[in-house]
Protein backbone atom coordinates (compact mmCIF):
# COMPACT_ATOMS: atom_id res chain seq x y z
CA UNK A 1 0.00 0.00 0.00
CA UNK A 2 1.30 3.74 -1.02
CA UNK A 3 1.52 6.22 1.72
CA UNK A 4 -0.92 8.48 0.78
CA UNK A 5 -2.94 7.15 -2.01
CA UNK A 6 -4.62 4.29 -0.59
CA UNK A 7 -5.28 1.35 -2.85
CA UNK A 8 -3.81 -1.26 -4.34
CA UNK A 9 -2.10 -1.70 -7.92
CA UNK A 10 -5.30 -3.71 -9.38
CA UNK A 11 -7.31 -0.54 -8.68
CA UNK A 12 -4.77 1.43 -10.78
CA UNK A 13 -5.23 1.47 -14.57
CA UNK A 14 -1.83 2.30 -16.71
CA UNK A 15 -4.23 5.24 -18.48
CA UNK A 16 -4.77 8.11 -15.83
CA UNK A 17 -6.59 11.41 -16.30
CA UNK A 18 -5.06 14.11 -13.92
CA UNK A 19 -6.93 17.02 -13.15
CA UNK A 20 -5.80 19.48 -10.39
CA UNK A 21 -9.37 19.78 -9.21
CA UNK A 22 -11.86 17.08 -7.45
CA UNK A 23 -15.04 18.38 -8.85
CA UNK A 24 -13.47 17.79 -12.00
CA UNK A 25 -11.77 14.24 -11.31
CA UNK A 26 -15.89 13.71 -10.61
CA UNK A 27 -17.18 15.08 -13.31
CA UNK A 28 -14.11 12.97 -15.43
CA UNK A 29 -15.82 9.56 -13.93
CA UNK A 30 -18.77 10.54 -14.46
CA UNK A 31 -17.80 9.45 -18.28
CA UNK A 32 -16.44 6.50 -17.52
CA UNK A 33 -18.82 3.03 -17.22
CA UNK A 34 -18.60 1.36 -13.88
CA UNK A 35 -16.60 4.02 -12.37
CA UNK A 36 -15.70 3.02 -8.49
CA UNK A 37 -13.96 5.37 -6.15
CA UNK A 38 -10.91 3.56 -5.32
CA UNK A 39 -8.89 5.93 -2.79
CA UNK A 40 -10.27 9.41 -0.73
CA UNK A 41 -7.28 10.11 1.07
CA UNK A 42 -4.71 12.78 1.00
CA UNK A 43 -6.52 15.04 -0.92
CA UNK A 44 -6.25 12.71 -3.18
CA UNK A 45 -9.69 11.61 -5.17
CA UNK A 46 -9.20 8.38 -7.10
CA UNK A 47 -12.02 6.57 -9.54
CA UNK A 48 -11.03 3.59 -11.95
CA UNK A 49 -13.57 2.63 -14.54
CA UNK A 50 -13.74 1.60 -18.28
CA UNK A 51 -13.71 3.65 -21.82
CA UNK A 52 -15.09 1.50 -24.75
CA UNK A 53 -13.49 -1.46 -22.15
CA UNK A 54 -10.64 -0.06 -21.91
CA UNK A 55 -8.97 0.21 -17.65
CA UNK A 56 -9.07 4.01 -16.83
CA UNK A 57 -8.08 6.04 -13.76
CA UNK A 58 -8.96 9.35 -12.96
CA UNK A 59 -7.11 11.35 -9.81
CA UNK A 60 -7.08 14.90 -8.54
CA UNK A 61 -3.62 16.15 -8.15
CA UNK A 62 -4.40 18.52 -6.28
CA UNK A 63 -2.52 22.22 -6.56
CA UNK A 64 0.96 22.88 -7.09
CA UNK A 65 4.18 20.62 -7.59
CA UNK A 66 4.62 18.91 -4.51
CA UNK A 67 1.22 17.16 -4.15
CA UNK A 68 1.12 16.50 -7.66
CA UNK A 69 4.60 14.87 -7.23
CA UNK A 70 3.06 12.22 -4.87
CA UNK A 71 0.40 11.45 -6.78
CA UNK A 72 2.06 11.07 -10.06
CA UNK A 73 5.09 8.57 -8.46
CA UNK A 74 2.34 6.51 -6.09
CA UNK A 75 0.47 6.24 -9.38
CA UNK A 76 3.16 5.10 -10.88
CA UNK A 77 4.21 2.51 -8.37
CA UNK A 78 0.80 0.94 -9.06
CA UNK A 79 1.39 0.80 -12.99
CA UNK A 80 0.58 3.96 -14.16
CA UNK A 81 2.30 4.88 -17.31
CA UNK A 82 0.64 7.27 -19.52
CA UNK A 83 -0.81 10.70 -18.03
CA UNK A 84 -3.29 13.79 -18.98
CA UNK A 85 -3.61 16.65 -17.17
CA UNK A 86 -6.80 18.03 -17.34
CA UNK A 87 -6.46 21.44 -15.99
CA UNK A 88 -7.48 24.73 -15.78
CA UNK A 89 -5.39 27.71 -16.59
CA UNK A 90 -5.17 31.74 -17.09
CA UNK A 91 -3.66 32.93 -20.29
CA UNK A 92 -0.98 35.96 -21.69
CA UNK A 93 -3.05 36.32 -24.63
CA UNK A 94 -5.07 38.66 -25.51
CA UNK A 95 -6.65 36.26 -28.12
CA UNK A 96 -6.95 33.76 -26.07
CA UNK A 97 -10.85 33.89 -25.02
CA UNK A 98 -12.24 32.47 -21.39
CA UNK A 99 -13.25 29.25 -21.95
CA UNK A 100 -10.87 28.25 -24.95
CA UNK A 101 -9.04 24.87 -24.54
CA UNK A 102 -4.91 25.15 -24.35
CA UNK A 103 -3.15 21.72 -25.53
CA UNK A 104 0.69 22.61 -24.03
CA UNK A 105 4.21 21.94 -26.33
CA UNK A 106 5.83 22.65 -23.55
CA UNK A 107 6.21 24.57 -19.84
CA UNK A 108 8.15 27.77 -18.61
CA UNK A 109 9.69 26.23 -15.25
CA UNK A 110 8.77 28.19 -12.70
CA UNK A 111 7.54 25.36 -9.77
CA UNK A 112 10.64 24.34 -7.74
CA UNK A 113 9.37 20.82 -7.30
CA UNK A 114 10.88 19.50 -10.88
CA UNK A 115 14.14 21.16 -10.10
CA UNK A 116 14.42 18.34 -7.23
CA UNK A 117 14.31 16.23 -9.78
CA UNK A 118 16.19 17.44 -13.18
CA UNK A 119 17.65 20.88 -13.49
CA UNK A 120 15.64 23.97 -14.70
CA UNK A 121 17.19 23.68 -17.86
CA UNK A 122 16.16 20.32 -18.77
CA UNK A 123 12.42 21.06 -21.31
CA UNK A 124 9.23 21.11 -19.19
CA UNK A 125 8.04 19.30 -22.79
CA UNK A 126 5.29 16.89 -23.22
CA UNK A 127 5.45 13.17 -24.70
CA UNK A 128 4.85 13.96 -28.75
CA UNK A 129 2.53 10.73 -29.41
CA UNK A 130 -0.19 11.83 -26.35
CA UNK A 131 -0.03 15.32 -28.00
CA UNK A 132 -0.49 14.66 -30.99
CA UNK A 133 -3.39 12.40 -29.88
CA UNK A 134 -4.82 15.14 -28.14
CA UNK A 135 -4.40 17.33 -31.53
CA UNK A 136 -5.91 15.01 -33.22
CA UNK A 137 -8.95 14.12 -30.79
CA UNK A 138 -9.62 18.37 -31.10
CA UNK A 139 -9.61 18.43 -34.99
CA UNK A 140 -11.67 14.89 -34.72
CA UNK A 141 -14.68 16.16 -32.14
CA UNK A 142 -14.44 19.74 -34.16
CA UNK A 143 -13.76 21.80 -30.72
CA UNK A 144 -11.30 24.64 -31.55
CA UNK A 145 -7.76 24.09 -29.08
CA UNK A 146 -4.76 26.39 -29.16
CA UNK A 147 -1.26 24.42 -29.48
CA UNK A 148 1.99 26.15 -27.98
CA UNK A 149 3.65 27.09 -24.94
CA UNK A 150 2.74 27.70 -21.46
CA UNK A 151 4.16 28.43 -18.17
CA UNK A 152 3.81 26.69 -14.39
CA UNK A 153 4.42 28.40 -11.22
CA UNK A 154 4.15 27.78 -7.30
CA UNK A 155 2.86 30.91 -5.50
CA UNK A 156 -0.91 31.57 -7.26
CA UNK A 157 -1.02 35.07 -4.79
CA UNK A 158 2.91 35.65 -4.69
CA UNK A 159 3.54 39.04 -6.36
CA UNK A 160 4.07 39.25 -10.33
CA UNK A 161 7.69 40.68 -12.19
CA UNK A 162 5.31 42.51 -14.68
CA UNK A 163 8.78 42.57 -16.46
CA UNK A 164 8.64 39.06 -17.02
CA UNK A 165 5.46 38.65 -17.51
CA UNK A 166 5.94 40.92 -20.64
CA UNK A 167 9.09 39.11 -21.64
CA UNK A 168 6.93 35.29 -21.58
CA UNK A 169 3.87 36.92 -23.35
CA UNK A 170 5.99 38.36 -26.04
CA UNK A 171 8.15 34.40 -26.63
CA UNK A 172 4.15 33.43 -27.07
CA UNK A 173 3.58 31.77 -23.87
CA UNK A 174 -0.49 30.94 -24.31
CA UNK A 175 -0.95 29.19 -20.70
CA UNK A 176 -0.54 29.96 -16.68
CA UNK A 177 -0.92 27.17 -14.57
CA UNK A 178 0.76 24.95 -11.57
CA UNK A 179 1.24 21.57 -12.16
CA UNK A 180 2.67 20.68 -15.66
CA UNK A 181 6.02 21.41 -14.92
CA UNK A 182 5.96 18.89 -12.50
CA UNK A 183 3.89 16.23 -14.54
CA UNK A 184 6.72 16.55 -17.48
CA UNK A 185 9.70 16.48 -15.87
CA UNK A 186 8.91 13.32 -13.50
CA UNK A 187 7.44 11.53 -16.55
CA UNK A 188 10.31 12.35 -18.40
CA UNK A 189 12.88 11.03 -15.35
CA UNK A 190 10.86 8.33 -14.80
CA UNK A 191 10.00 6.95 -18.73
CA UNK A 192 6.32 7.64 -18.67
CA UNK A 193 4.36 9.48 -21.00
CA UNK A 194 2.61 12.98 -20.15
CA UNK A 195 1.01 15.68 -22.17
CA UNK A 196 -1.72 18.10 -20.68
CA UNK A 197 -4.24 20.30 -21.60
CA UNK A 198 -6.20 23.36 -20.22
CA UNK A 199 -9.59 24.99 -19.87
CA UNK A 200 -8.89 29.22 -19.62
CA UNK A 201 -10.27 30.42 -17.00
CA UNK A 202 -9.54 34.17 -17.34
CA UNK A 203 -8.16 36.27 -20.02
CA UNK A 204 -4.98 38.37 -20.37
CA UNK A 205 -6.44 40.82 -17.88
CA UNK A 206 -8.66 39.05 -15.71
CA UNK A 207 -7.63 36.15 -12.77
CA UNK A 208 -11.01 34.07 -12.91
CA UNK A 209 -13.41 36.73 -13.48
CA UNK A 210 -16.92 35.73 -13.16
CA UNK A 211 -18.34 36.97 -16.01
CA UNK A 212 -16.27 33.86 -17.35
CA UNK A 213 -17.88 31.25 -15.42
CA UNK A 214 -20.30 29.29 -18.31
CA UNK A 215 -17.82 29.87 -20.89
CA UNK A 216 -15.11 27.78 -18.45
CA UNK A 217 -17.15 25.27 -18.02
CA UNK A 218 -18.09 24.76 -21.63
CA UNK A 219 -14.79 24.64 -22.20
CA UNK A 220 -13.92 22.32 -19.28
CA UNK A 221 -16.78 19.74 -21.00
CA UNK A 222 -14.35 20.02 -24.01
CA UNK A 223 -11.31 19.50 -22.81
CA UNK A 224 -12.74 16.22 -20.89
CA UNK A 225 -13.79 15.03 -23.91
CA UNK A 226 -10.45 15.59 -25.95
CA UNK A 227 -8.79 13.96 -23.36
CA UNK A 228 -10.90 11.17 -23.49
CA UNK A 229 -11.09 10.52 -26.82
CA UNK A 230 -7.20 11.00 -27.19
CA UNK A 231 -6.50 8.60 -24.32
CA UNK A 232 -8.75 6.15 -25.94
CA UNK A 233 -6.66 6.65 -29.53
CA UNK A 234 -3.27 5.68 -27.28
CA UNK A 235 -4.59 2.54 -25.88
CA UNK A 236 -5.80 1.54 -29.14
CA UNK A 237 -2.52 2.49 -31.00
CA UNK A 238 -0.64 0.32 -27.88
CA UNK A 239 -3.25 -2.67 -28.51
CA UNK A 240 -2.09 -2.49 -32.05
CA UNK A 241 2.02 -2.42 -30.87
CA UNK A 242 1.00 -4.97 -28.36
CA UNK A 243 2.98 -3.05 -25.73
CA UNK B 1 22.85 44.55 -46.61
CA UNK B 2 23.42 42.72 -43.12
CA UNK B 3 26.47 42.89 -41.00
CA UNK B 4 27.33 38.98 -41.70
CA UNK B 5 25.31 37.60 -44.22
CA UNK B 6 25.89 39.83 -47.51
CA UNK B 7 23.26 39.53 -49.69
CA UNK B 8 19.82 40.98 -50.31
CA UNK B 9 16.26 40.08 -49.16
CA UNK B 10 15.14 39.40 -52.94
CA UNK B 11 17.86 36.07 -52.41
CA UNK B 12 16.22 34.55 -49.25
CA UNK B 13 13.18 32.42 -49.14
CA UNK B 14 11.03 31.91 -46.04
CA UNK B 15 11.70 28.56 -45.57
CA UNK B 16 15.15 27.82 -43.98
CA UNK B 17 17.42 24.63 -43.30
CA UNK B 18 20.17 25.78 -40.97
CA UNK B 19 22.68 22.73 -40.76
CA UNK B 20 25.85 23.47 -38.69
CA UNK B 21 28.08 22.14 -41.52
CA UNK B 22 29.16 24.12 -44.71
CA UNK B 23 29.21 20.95 -46.93
CA UNK B 24 25.77 19.55 -45.60
CA UNK B 25 24.94 22.73 -46.65
CA UNK B 26 26.17 22.32 -50.35
CA UNK B 27 24.83 18.67 -50.20
CA UNK B 28 20.84 20.33 -48.81
CA UNK B 29 21.58 22.54 -52.22
CA UNK B 30 22.29 19.70 -54.58
CA UNK B 31 18.51 18.36 -53.70
CA UNK B 32 17.41 22.26 -54.28
CA UNK B 33 15.96 23.26 -58.21
CA UNK B 34 18.36 26.10 -59.89
CA UNK B 35 20.13 26.55 -56.42
CA UNK B 36 21.89 29.37 -56.35
CA UNK B 37 25.28 30.97 -54.13
CA UNK B 38 23.86 33.88 -52.45
CA UNK B 39 26.49 34.66 -49.81
CA UNK B 40 29.62 33.26 -48.62
CA UNK B 41 30.88 35.32 -46.08
CA UNK B 42 31.84 34.92 -42.37
CA UNK B 43 31.25 30.93 -42.77
CA UNK B 44 27.73 31.58 -43.65
CA UNK B 45 27.58 29.22 -46.67
CA UNK B 46 24.53 30.29 -47.92
CA UNK B 47 21.77 29.13 -50.92
CA UNK B 48 18.53 29.89 -52.78
CA UNK B 49 16.45 27.80 -55.27
CA UNK B 50 13.16 25.56 -54.84
CA UNK B 51 11.14 22.60 -54.28
CA UNK B 52 8.70 21.44 -56.63
CA UNK B 53 8.38 25.62 -57.76
CA UNK B 54 8.27 26.50 -53.61
CA UNK B 55 11.55 28.60 -53.08
CA UNK B 56 13.53 27.43 -50.45
CA UNK B 57 17.01 29.03 -48.87
CA UNK B 58 19.65 26.68 -46.73
CA UNK B 59 22.61 28.27 -44.37
CA UNK B 60 25.24 26.71 -42.58
CA UNK B 61 25.11 28.04 -39.29
CA UNK B 62 28.82 26.97 -38.33
CA UNK B 63 28.87 25.64 -34.49
CA UNK B 64 27.82 26.86 -31.47
CA UNK B 65 25.40 29.41 -29.87
CA UNK B 66 26.94 32.45 -31.14
CA UNK B 67 27.29 32.46 -34.76
CA UNK B 68 23.68 30.14 -35.06
CA UNK B 69 21.94 33.46 -33.41
CA UNK B 70 23.73 35.82 -35.92
CA UNK B 71 22.49 33.72 -38.83
CA UNK B 72 19.21 33.11 -37.62
CA UNK B 73 18.48 36.85 -36.97
CA UNK B 74 19.89 37.84 -40.01
CA UNK B 75 18.38 35.75 -42.16
CA UNK B 76 14.87 36.67 -40.71
CA UNK B 77 15.99 39.90 -41.20
CA UNK B 78 15.78 39.24 -45.09
CA UNK B 79 12.47 37.34 -44.33
CA UNK B 80 12.74 33.71 -43.32
CA UNK B 81 10.38 32.73 -40.86
CA UNK B 82 10.18 28.75 -40.80
CA UNK B 83 13.77 27.11 -39.96
CA UNK B 84 14.76 23.61 -39.90
CA UNK B 85 18.00 23.01 -38.47
CA UNK B 86 19.38 19.49 -40.30
CA UNK B 87 22.36 18.80 -38.05
CA UNK B 88 24.45 15.84 -37.07
CA UNK B 89 24.75 14.72 -32.98
CA UNK B 90 25.71 12.55 -30.91
CA UNK B 91 23.78 10.00 -28.15
CA UNK B 92 23.65 9.25 -24.92
CA UNK B 93 21.40 6.07 -25.15
CA UNK B 94 22.44 2.58 -25.90
CA UNK B 95 19.55 1.94 -28.51
CA UNK B 96 20.14 4.46 -30.81
CA UNK B 97 22.72 3.47 -32.82
CA UNK B 98 25.31 5.17 -35.82
CA UNK B 99 23.32 6.80 -38.96
CA UNK B 100 20.07 6.55 -36.42
CA UNK B 101 18.12 9.67 -36.79
CA UNK B 102 16.38 11.82 -34.29
CA UNK B 103 14.02 14.46 -34.31
CA UNK B 104 14.03 16.48 -30.91
CA UNK B 105 10.52 17.93 -29.20
CA UNK B 106 12.67 19.95 -26.88
CA UNK B 107 16.50 20.19 -26.06
CA UNK B 108 18.57 20.48 -22.46
CA UNK B 109 19.80 23.94 -22.47
CA UNK B 110 23.45 23.40 -21.62
CA UNK B 111 24.52 26.45 -24.37
CA UNK B 112 24.61 30.33 -23.03
CA UNK B 113 23.53 31.85 -26.17
CA UNK B 114 20.08 31.44 -25.59
CA UNK B 115 20.40 32.75 -21.89
CA UNK B 116 20.55 36.14 -23.37
CA UNK B 117 17.43 35.53 -25.27
CA UNK B 118 15.13 33.76 -22.06
CA UNK B 119 15.88 32.11 -18.74
CA UNK B 120 16.50 28.64 -18.81
CA UNK B 121 13.22 27.58 -17.34
CA UNK B 122 11.81 28.42 -20.83
CA UNK B 123 11.44 25.57 -22.12
CA UNK B 124 13.91 24.99 -25.43
CA UNK B 125 10.81 23.24 -27.70
CA UNK B 126 10.32 23.51 -31.23
CA UNK B 127 7.27 24.44 -33.14
CA UNK B 128 4.69 21.74 -33.06
CA UNK B 129 3.64 22.12 -36.75
CA UNK B 130 7.39 22.18 -37.77
CA UNK B 131 7.75 18.93 -35.36
CA UNK B 132 4.87 16.91 -36.67
CA UNK B 133 5.74 17.85 -40.22
CA UNK B 134 9.31 16.10 -39.41
CA UNK B 135 7.80 13.06 -38.10
CA UNK B 136 5.23 12.25 -40.75
CA UNK B 137 8.08 13.35 -43.32
CA UNK B 138 9.70 10.34 -42.05
CA UNK B 139 6.70 8.31 -41.83
CA UNK B 140 5.33 8.97 -45.53
CA UNK B 141 9.18 8.41 -46.66
CA UNK B 142 9.18 4.99 -44.75
CA UNK B 143 12.59 6.28 -42.91
CA UNK B 144 12.49 5.58 -38.96
CA UNK B 145 13.37 8.36 -36.53
CA UNK B 146 13.56 8.28 -32.77
CA UNK B 147 11.16 11.39 -31.60
CA UNK B 148 12.53 12.91 -27.90
CA UNK B 149 14.29 15.17 -25.96
CA UNK B 150 17.86 16.09 -26.82
CA UNK B 151 20.40 18.26 -25.19
CA UNK B 152 22.59 21.28 -26.46
CA UNK B 153 26.25 22.48 -25.13
CA UNK B 154 28.64 24.94 -25.81
CA UNK B 155 31.62 23.13 -25.29
CA UNK B 156 32.85 20.16 -27.49
CA UNK B 157 36.07 19.33 -25.97
CA UNK B 158 35.00 19.63 -22.10
CA UNK B 159 33.66 16.69 -20.41
CA UNK B 160 31.10 17.11 -18.70
CA UNK B 161 29.96 16.28 -14.99
CA UNK B 162 29.21 12.05 -15.49
CA UNK B 163 26.68 12.56 -12.78
CA UNK B 164 24.73 14.67 -15.15
CA UNK B 165 25.44 12.70 -18.21
CA UNK B 166 23.93 9.95 -16.46
CA UNK B 167 21.27 11.71 -15.26
CA UNK B 168 20.01 12.87 -18.64
CA UNK B 169 20.51 9.50 -19.92
CA UNK B 170 18.10 8.03 -17.58
CA UNK B 171 15.95 10.71 -18.10
CA UNK B 172 15.72 9.47 -21.90
CA UNK B 173 17.97 12.37 -23.54
CA UNK B 174 18.69 10.62 -27.03
CA UNK B 175 21.16 13.61 -28.24
CA UNK B 176 24.09 15.75 -28.05
CA UNK B 177 24.51 18.69 -30.11
CA UNK B 178 25.55 22.47 -30.09
CA UNK B 179 22.91 24.35 -32.00
CA UNK B 180 18.96 23.53 -31.58
CA UNK B 181 18.75 25.33 -27.72
CA UNK B 182 19.82 29.15 -29.56
CA UNK B 183 17.34 27.93 -32.63
CA UNK B 184 14.42 26.90 -30.40
CA UNK B 185 14.43 29.45 -28.05
CA UNK B 186 15.62 32.77 -30.25
CA UNK B 187 12.62 31.59 -32.22
CA UNK B 188 10.27 31.44 -29.60
CA UNK B 189 11.35 34.85 -28.93
CA UNK B 190 11.30 36.24 -32.28
CA UNK B 191 7.92 34.45 -33.48
CA UNK B 192 9.26 32.41 -35.98
CA UNK B 193 8.52 28.42 -36.47
CA UNK B 194 11.65 25.90 -35.84
CA UNK B 195 11.98 22.46 -36.15
CA UNK B 196 15.12 20.35 -36.26
CA UNK B 197 16.40 16.73 -37.13
CA UNK B 198 19.93 14.96 -36.27
CA UNK B 199 21.89 12.20 -38.05
CA UNK B 200 23.45 10.43 -35.24
CA UNK B 201 27.46 9.80 -36.03
CA UNK B 202 28.67 8.03 -32.95
CA UNK B 203 26.98 5.73 -30.08
CA UNK B 204 26.77 6.43 -26.71
CA UNK B 205 30.60 5.35 -25.59
CA UNK B 206 31.95 6.36 -28.31
CA UNK B 207 32.40 10.35 -31.07
CA UNK B 208 32.67 10.01 -34.28
CA UNK B 209 34.12 6.51 -34.96
CA UNK B 210 35.46 5.96 -38.04
CA UNK B 211 33.56 2.48 -38.54
CA UNK B 212 30.41 4.72 -38.37
CA UNK B 213 30.80 7.19 -40.77
CA UNK B 214 29.74 5.34 -43.86
CA UNK B 215 26.36 4.41 -41.74
CA UNK B 216 26.46 8.21 -40.79
CA UNK B 217 26.64 9.65 -44.29
CA UNK B 218 23.66 7.24 -44.97
CA UNK B 219 21.54 8.89 -42.01
CA UNK B 220 22.28 12.56 -43.10
CA UNK B 221 21.07 11.14 -47.09
CA UNK B 222 17.47 10.41 -44.94
CA UNK B 223 17.41 13.44 -42.66
CA UNK B 224 17.93 15.85 -45.30
CA UNK B 225 14.84 14.01 -47.49
CA UNK B 226 13.09 14.01 -44.27
CA UNK B 227 13.83 17.70 -43.54
CA UNK B 228 12.84 18.54 -47.58
CA UNK B 229 9.59 16.53 -47.43
CA UNK B 230 8.63 18.21 -44.13
CA UNK B 231 9.35 21.73 -45.56
CA UNK B 232 7.34 21.21 -48.62
CA UNK B 233 3.98 20.19 -46.15
CA UNK B 234 4.57 23.00 -44.49
CA UNK B 235 4.77 25.75 -47.73
CA UNK B 236 1.83 23.42 -48.87
CA UNK B 237 -0.34 24.18 -45.03
CA UNK B 238 0.50 27.68 -45.58
CA UNK B 239 -0.40 28.16 -48.97
CA UNK B 240 -3.56 26.23 -48.13
CA UNK B 241 -4.05 28.23 -45.26
CA UNK B 242 -3.11 31.50 -47.24
CA UNK B 243 -0.55 32.58 -44.80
Amino acid sequence: MEFHIRCDAKDIARYVFTPGSHARAKNIAARFDDARLVSDSRGYLVFTGTVEGIPMTVSSTGMGGPTTAICLEELGHMGADTFIRVGSCGTYQDYVDCGDVIISTGIFRAGGTANNYLPVEFPAVPNFEVTSALVSAGKQLSLKAHVGLGSAGDAFYGPRDPDMRNLLRHAGLLSVEMESDTLFIIAALRGWRAAALFACDGTATEVKPEWCEDAFRQGVENEIRIAIEAMKNIALADGAKDV
Amino acid sequence: MEFHIQCNPADIARYVFAPGDHDRAEKIADHLDSARLVSDSRGYVVYTGAVDGIAMTVSSTGMGGPQTAICIEELAHMGADTFIRVGSCGTLQDHVACGDLIVPTGVYRAGATANRYLPPEFPAAPDFQVLTALVEGAKKLGIKVHVGIGSTWDAFYVLPDPQLFEKLKLAGVLSVEMEADTLFVVSHFRGWRAGAIFANDGTSTEIKPEWGEESFRKGEENEIRVAIEAMKSIALADAEAGK
